[in-house]
């Protein structure tokens, strides 16, 4: 129930693919790449990091969820 | 042909980057969902230890009720006895039983409010980019692809053309 490993993963590889993104902008520069950029690129970011967002707010969620329901046998 | 791609390898590597990326992406959401279902589970396992638990408790409220009754019969003198021990005995029976059908409460509140939260919260954001990387990204990746062919018969001309 711990979604860390997922959201690492997805994490680790926006990372990675954004230092690609740099390097290959070295020596890609074309209105091909100003294409790729806006229709492609920018968005993919956009949308990997919503889903990062998402993916918090779920590891928060599930937190109070295990809290809540979880309780401790003879606790009183 | 532009000159402006500097390094035709700079793209390919880049094509593979981004298919890579594209694996990472469904690999980091299908695990998150796994995680997801696995909690479902969760609940429902709780649930039903508690229900057993709340048994158990309902048996020694009755106990405890049973031994302050016991204790509540006058002696020989019609004094009655010291009910202390037995009256918080009973009193935490009692509490630890609201305690059992708290938690059993709560279990069933995120048997419900979990799915709503992560069909609502959860999925829009996730499921657009999955879309994203299934539909759009593959597309980006052939219009990529065709570049870089260009580029290598535009090279293979230049080549061809130099010798």
């Amino acid at each position: 129930m711990r979604i860390d490993a997922g959201r690492s993963r997805l994490y680790d590889a926006q990372k990675t693919i954004q230092n690609r993104w740099q390097e290959v902008c070295e020596h890609w520069n074309d209105p091909v790449q100003k294409e790729f950029e806006a229709q492609t690129w920018e968005p993919l970011e956009k949308l990997t990091r919503d889903a990062l967002r998402a993916m918090d707010r779920l590891s928060a969620i599930l937190r109070e969820m295990r809290s809540e329901c979880e309780g401790e046998e003879g606790a009183i | 042909m532009s000159a402006q791609v500097e390094s035709v390898d700079a793209l390919i590597r880049w094509q593979g980057d981004l298919s890579l990326f594209r694996a990472e992406v469904t690999e980091a959401l299908s695990s998150v969902l796994l995680e997801i279902r696995k909690a479902r589970d969760w609940i429902e396992t709780e649930l039903d230890r508690w229900r057993k638990e709340k048994r158990e408790a309902e048996e020694l409220v009755f106990q405890a009720k049973m031994e302050l009754r016991r204790k509540q019969v006058p002696d020989f003198n019609g004094r009655l006895p010291d009910t202390t021990v037995e009256e918080k005995n009973l009193a935490k029976a009692e509490a630890y039983l609201d305690y059992c059908e708290e938690r059993i409460a709560k279990c069933r509140h995120w048997l419900v409010e979990l799915p709503r939260w992560v069909e609502e919260e959860y999925a829009p954001p996730t499921r657009k980019l999955n879309h994203f990387v299934e539909s759009d990204l593959p597309r980006a990746l052939g219009q990529l692809e065709q570049q870089i062919r260009s580029l290598q018969e535009y090279l293979q001309i230049q080549t061809g053309g130099s010798s």
